[in-house]
């Protein structure tokens, strides 16, 4: 019983400092690319109930809240994307209040004091909260970006995915780095 | 040894050849098409199966090639391992670089490393949606992402031996088909045996038989309706026709030959029927010629005699002729003496010869065996002919015999005759001809010289069937010779033939008792007549029987029969006077047998019932006399006093040329008249006186070279030699007149002193001959 503790502690620190480590890496520029091309193409691995669309062609919107870390690359990435028949936009928000007008919500690692804030806004509508920090599917988040090794990689939290009404593809789920 | 020809060989052979071959052909062609489908249809069910597994990997894959998960594309790849037969699978990034790979676990380096070139082979291929086969493995390449919007490409190399393991399989099928369709033809060519060569080899084997056999009666058998039926039929029909015509024209053939037969018969009959009357003509005629007649009436009967003659041998041309064609005429193979045959010839012609002026000899080559077997009756026929023709054609100069031998090989001599004229010739176009029956070299020749145009002809036969050839050397207008070849067997049987002294046979008279059975009364006076005339005294009889019953009462020297009479015939009553003779003891008399049959085999048949020889109807006063002196005893034969037999014997041996043919002197003999004095002495002894001075004149003409006087004074003198026989010197004058004639003479005193020392010797002889009366 003691040794079993203490194997979950040292591999418990071990992992700390491994993540914390990474998720410098994670907010790099080339990083964000990346998160940026996952995170527009989550789009068409998701499934929405069909009121939050207005109509069938209504696109897909990608919202990125208060500070922006993909900049301009972001939009040129969604705007040669298509998700199931579905346009890709994208939108950033200031307010927290507005965020349920999008279907895709990214909330970056400096915005993670307004998370509790957003969520409450957020509750009851289906929107997929994206984000790159730690603890982040512990506060309500359904996927987080993570740093594996060299390669960018991504957790789901099925919970919260259940939580907002959202059907996440098996696909997804096959490729997502850890499965809450 | 070469290969056979495809056509030569039996339509057996063929046939078999042809179907198998066919067989083969379609099943090869049907095997080929049936494994090319199988192998596409495998390959395209291999690739549809791999472009399926494919698709389902890449789609698997979309996601991890979306977020760049190449741990779970490897996951995803690695669960092919449930397929052994993928060896190999690549994904592939859409701009090309390798995201992910699985290799199955067994494989090995080599196949490795030969899928890694292959891959590097066929990459650019690979970069589209294509399936690529190579020797062991294929490889398939597909897109991975939605349509339109390409993320990647996936790879696979998959292993080929299944289609190999297939191909194997498909290859025993085949071959089973092979062997089964094989089998198949030959079966299937063995009843087109049955139905359509067999008809066909017997059909063929048929005809051969019919070739080889000529029998015509053989039927090919038909066993259907077909073609093959409609060629048997037809070829058994055409047999029919043949069969039929050759029964046809054996029957016409059997006509002709019984026509011919009935032909030669008749004309047999005919000869036969002509010679008992012809009998009495010649017989009354010679009678009559020993009677006193004046010399008008000696004359007319000469004519009848002569004209009889003339008949006689036309008849006997003709009957010659006819049993030639039969072919009934055979060769008699007895002994004779050539130079005998040859000189009684030349004697019996000497006559015509005389009366015509012209000289006739006989030259015998004294190589020339004297003794051969063979049949001498038809050479004296030929030699008869032949020196008859040359008589006939020549007007003037001479007729010449000569006899060569050629050579001898083993017993056969080879002899070759040569009768040489100086007569008008023939002409060249016509020399083959004239040996055909029924021609001479012109058809006025006939008119002119008269004669049947059948004595070549028969000639010919004779010397073909004495195994010789006959032919002529001829110019026009320079005479002619004939000439022909014999082979006679040389006899060794050396001794003289007749062993009488030689005499003229005219000059014997016979003191016997005679008896001649004879029905015919014409016949009876002829011979009752001729033997009289030679001094014999004669009974006669009516018949066999009365023949026979009056041997039996008295004693004959001589009995003549004639064959056939009424009563009893000559063969019968000569086997009962011989029974006669055969009881009483008393030695056998010659019975000589009349017959107007001149046809081989009557002398057989009267040979066989006993009598002694036979002599034919008509027959003359010599004939008779030739039989007489045969058969008589010495002591009936007087020899009435005639020339010296020595100048005979000295011809007869030494064969030379005749300085004096005593024929002619003795025909005066027939002119003489009982109790004048004779006839020769005075015409000897005329000539001898008269000659000196013409042989006197010529001596001066050719002093002279007076042509004129020449001539005349040579046809004076050419004149009477010839009168007397003296050939040679009449034949040297002859020559000389001609010359003369024509002022041409080259040498006048030597040829005036050959006919001086020809007439020497021409005196001398007639002195000798006078000097003997």
């Amino acid at each position: 019983m003691f040794h079993k503790l203490f194997f979950f502690l040292i591999f418990s620190i071990f992992l700390q400092m491994n993540t914390i480590s990474a998720y410098g890496e994670l907010q790099s520029a080339r990083a964000m690319e990346i998160q940026a091309a996952f995170l527009i193409k989550f789009s068409s691995y998701v499934k929405w109930p069909e009121e939050a669309f207005a109509d069938a062609r209504a696109p897909v919107t990608v919202g990125i809240f208060g500070r922006d870390p993909f900049g301009s690359a972001i939009d040129e990435i969604a705007r040669s994307f298509n998700a199931n028949g579905r346009n890709v936009e994208v939108r950033r928000f200031k307010d927290p209040a507005a965020t349920h007008q999008s279907h895709i919500l990214f909330i970056p690692a400096s915005e993670m004091e307004r998370m509790d804030e957003i969520t409450a806004v957020l509750s009851g509508r289906s929107v997929l909260i994206v984000g790159n920090s730690p603890e982040f599917l512990n506060k309500s988040g359904i996927i987080n970006f993570v740093m594996v090794g060299k390669k960018i990689r991504f957790n789901i939290s099925r919970t919260n995915c259940q939580k907002m009404g959202l059907d996440i593809s098996s696909k997804l789920l096959s490729v997502a780095h850890k499965i809450q | 040894m070469t290969f056979p020809q495809f056509r030569d060989l039996s339509i057996n052979i063929k046939l078999t050849v042809i179907i198998i071959f066919s067989c083969l052909l379609v099943s090869l062609m049907a095997s080929g098409f049936f494994i090319g489908r199988e192998i596409i249809s495998f390959r395209r069910s291999v690739v549809e199966d791999l472009s399926g597994l494919a698709r389902v990997i890449g789609i698997n894959c979309t996601a991890p090639l979306e977020f760049m998960d190449s741990e779970t594309a490897d996951e995803i790849l690695s669960s092919l391992s449930a397929r052994p037969h993928i060896l190999q699978a690549l994904l592939f990034t859409a701009d090309g670089t390798k995201f992910s790979q699985y290799q199955k676990p067994s494989l090995s380096l080599e196949n490795a490393q030969e899928l890694r070139d292959h891959f590097k082979e066929t990459k650019l291929q690979l970069l589209g949606e294509a399936h690529h086969f190579h020797k062991n493995h294929m490889a398939l390449s597909v897109f991975v992402g939605k349509p339109g919007k390409t993320i990647g490409t996936l790879v696979l190399q998959a292993d080929q031996s299944g289609f190999h393991a297939i191909l194997t399989r498909l290859i025993y099928v085949v071959s089973g088909i092979f062997t089964t369709t094989l089998l198949l033809a030959a079966l299937l060519s063995s009843l087109l045996n049955r139905v359509v060569s067999r008809p066909i080899l017997e059909l063929a084997e048929t005809m051969e038989r019919v070739r080889r056999e000529k029998n015509y009666s053989i039927r090919a058998i038909k066993n259907s309706n077909d073609e093959l039926g409609v060629l048997v039929k037809g070829i058994n029909s055409t047999l029919d026709d043949i069969e039929k015509r050759d029964e046809q024209l054996l029957v016409a053939k059997k006509t002709a030959e019984d026509a011919n037969l009935a032909k030669s018969q008749f004309l047999a009959q005919m000869s036969h029927e002509i010679r008992t009357p012809m009998n009495g003509i010649l017989g009354i005629a010679s009678l009559l010629l020993n009677t006193s007649i004046n010399e008008k009436q000696y004359q007319f009967v000469h004519t009848i005699r002569r004209s009889g003659e003339s008949l006689l041998n036309l008849i006997n041309d003709i009957l010659d002729f006819s049993k030639i064609e039969a072919g009934k005429l055979e060769l008699e193979l007895i002994q004779f003496d050539l130079r005998e045959i040859a000189e009684e010839t030349v004697d019996l012609l000497s006559e015509r010869a005389n009366e015509k002026n012209l000289n006739l000899a006989c030259f015998i080559h004294s190589a020339v065996p004297a003794h051969f077997e063979g049949d001498p009756g038809r050479l004296r026929q030929i030699l008869m002919n032949l020196l008859g023709n040359a008589i006939k054609f020549t007007n003037r100069g001479e007729v010449v015999l000569n006899i060569f031998l050629k050579k001898i090989e083993g017993n056969s001599a080879y002899l070759r005759f040569e009768v040489s004229d100086t007569g008008i010739g023939i002409n060249k176009g016509k020399q083959k001809e004239i040996f055909c029956a029924f021609s001479q070299a012109d058809g006025s020749t006939t008119r002119q010289f008269g004669g049947t145009g059948l004595g070549l002809a028969i000639c010919h036969q004779l010397v073909s069937l004495m195994d010789g050839e006959i032919g002529v050397e001829s110019v026009e207008g320079q005479g002619a010779t004939f000439w022909f070849t014999t082979v006679f067997a040389i006899s060794s049987f050396n001794e003289s033939l007749s062993d009488r002294p030689h005499q003229p046979i005219a000059l014997q008279k016979f003191d016997a008792v005679i008896l001649v059975a004879e029905d015919n009364p014409t016949n009876q006076i002829v011979a009752q007549g001729l033997l009289e005339h030679l001094g014999c005294r004669i009974d006669l009889a009516d018949n066999g029987k009365v023949a026979a019953t009056i041997t039996a009462k008295k004693n004959y020297d001589l009995i003549f029969m004639d064959c056939q009479m009424p009563v009893m015939d000559g063969y019968e009553a000569t086997k009962q006077i011989r029974k006669a003779e055969n009881l009483a003891g008393t030695g056998p008399t010659p019975i000589i047998a009349l017959t107007a049959h001149a046809m081989k085999g009557d002398r057989e048949r009267c040979l066989a019932v006993g009598m002694n020889d036979f002599i034919t109807k008509p027959f003359n006063e010599q004939q008779l006399a030739i039989i007489l002196s045969k058969w008589l005893p010495d002591t009936c034969i007087k020899n009435l006093p005639g020339p010296p037999t020595k100048i005979l014997k000295n011809r007869a041996t030494q064969s030379t040329q005749v300085h004096i043919d005593e024929s002619v002197l003795n025909s005066f003999r027939q002119l003489q008249q009982p109790g004048k004095s004779d006839i020769r002495t005075e015409l000897v002894s005329v000539y001898l006186r008269s000659s000196p001075g013409i042989m006197q004149s010529l001596q001066q003409a050719a002093e002279k070279n007076d042509s004129e006087k020449l001539w005349q004074a040579a046809h004076t003198l050419k004149s009477s030699s010839a009168s007397l026989g003296a050939r040679r010197l009449s034949s040297l004058c002859h020559e000389l007149e001609i010359m003369g004639r024509e002022t041409r003479v080259d040498d006048p005193l030597q040829r005036v002193l050959e006919i001086e020392s020809e007439f020497k010797t021409v005196a001398d002889e007639l002195e000798r001959i006078l000097s003997g009366v």
